[in-house]
């Protein structure tokens, strides 16, 4: 291209709005980067069971939540199977007792770590229906039926309320299973009677279906579940489509600043270094608000709970964050790292190309090797 | 044309790869429509 007037105009009002172009790229990377790189982080441990193993495992929530899970399991299989009075208003102490001797912890995380298993491959999976999460009560039902039963159900047994007299066994287990005891009675006589009575109500596995068909669980639970697995599926592929247009961004970024190697790779830097630094700095606004915060906030959100529960709910949150804060920070550094790595090289190959271009000056000033020759021969 | 792809080769590279990127975050957002679709219809 020849260098009229027009031309050279025309080539600065191009070389203006490469470098417009560029800047707005950049704005678009630094913005869509960082939040792309932190919602993966959040994304991925949430997805993947081994995460939830580990929360599991940190949290202690098979010893934490046996009561609960003591509680859950006996009432809905009662329920399913029509006595739901026998579990009313037991205290949380009562089930702790139950849970101690029937649900041993070992029992417990494993059911967790099949749940999750089965409850994540329904999610990656197009399978309509419950997921098929069951919980096998097979050795729940042997420790109830041998001497450690009775000695089980003895603390649910305390808040009951004397019979009128008159009540016989049989009046008493004929429409419930027990609501009062009669006075002057072995305690561990009925609690034992109690016990294989449960024995003969609880089924040999219970799973969200069989509870679903025994309208043990709410009507909407299956659109909820199914409303959480689109959720999920949309994070995901949201999370895909931020990881790809952030790269799409990189590599228009450095094609719009393309000039000479050595300026190049500096630019290319920049983005780097900016995308890295503000992941830092979200994570670490996300670390300290959780910190904090958290406590109240996890109050707030699970209020409707009781306090036991908030707090657990309140680790395993913690324990999620914390994996997420290592990957988003990992990435961060590795951005900052290849970014440094970029300026690095363009530093030394600048000096290496100022020396080679000053060693070719001097070179080029000094007199041919044959007229040197001549001159002093 | 032989000099022209000396002089320009990074920035063809870049062209072709800035292109490339572009159709596989299409797809990735076709993905994302698709999935959000049941999500909108509150199955």
């Amino acid at each position: 291209m020849s260098k009229t007037p027009g031309n050279i105009h025309r080539l600065r009002l191009g070389s203006i709005a490469r470098k417009g172009a560029a800047s707005l790229v950049l704005i678009c990377f630094m913005m869509l980067a960082p939040v792309t790189i932190v919602f993966n982080a959040i994304v991925t441990p949430l997805t993947q069971a081994e995460s939830w193993h580990m929360v599991v495992q940190e949290t202690r929530l098979g010893e934490r939540s046996r009561s609960l899970l003591a509680h859950f399991v006996v009432s809905s299989a009662l329920q399913s199977g029509q006595q739901a009075d026998f579990v009313g208003d037991f205290s949380l102490r009562s089930w702790e007792s139950v849970a101690e001797i029937l649900f041993p912890v070992e029992w417990v995380e494993t059911s967790y770590r099949e749940t999750i298993d089965a409850f994540l491959g329904w999610v990656h999976s197009n399978q309509s229906g419950y997921p098929l999460v069951e919980l096998d009560l097979i050795p729940v039902k042997q420790t109830l039926s041998g001497p450690r039963g009775a000695l089980a159900v003895l603390p649910l047994m305390q808040g009951f309320p004397s019979c009128e007299p008159g009540f016989s066994q049989v009046t008493l287990l004929a429409d419930q299973l027990i609501t009062c005891l009669p006075p002057d009675q072995d305690l561990t006589f009925f609690a034992g009677l109690i016990a294989r009575s449960i024995v003969n109500y609880l089924p040999n596995q219970i799973s969200l279906q069989s509870l679903a068909q025994a309208g043990v669980l709410p009507a909407q639970i299956e659109k909820n579940l199914e409303q959480a697995r689109s959720g999920v599926k949309t994070a995901q592929a949201a999370a895909i489509l931020g990881m790809r247009a952030s790269l799409l961004l990189f590599c228009l970024y450095a094609w719009l600043r393309l000039t000479d190697w050595l300026a190049w790779l500096r630019k290319l830097a920049l983005p780097l270094y900016l995308a890295g630094g503000l992941t830092a700095l979200l994570i670490g606004t996300w670390h300290f608000s959780l910190a904090w915060g958290g406590r109240m906030a996890g109050t707030m959100l699970f209020s409707q709970v009781d306090v036991e529960t908030q707090a657990w709910m309140l680790d395993g949150l913690k324990a999620f964050s914390s994996m997420s804060e290592k990957q988003a920070l990992g990435m961060a550094l590795l951005l900052v790292s290849l970014g440094a790595a970029l300026h690095l090289v363009a530093i030394i190959a600048g000096r290496r190309s100022m020396h080679h271009a000053a060693i070719t000056t001097i070179e080029s000033t000094l007199p041919s090797r044959g007229k040197f020759r001549k001159q002093f021969r | 044309m032989g000099a022209w792809l000396r002089r320009n080769w990074l920035s063809l590279l870049l062209g072709i790869t800035s292109v490339a990127l572009a159709v596989w975050t299409l797809l990735a957002l076709f993905d994302l429509l698709a999935v959000m679709k049941p999500l909108g219809s509150g199955v």
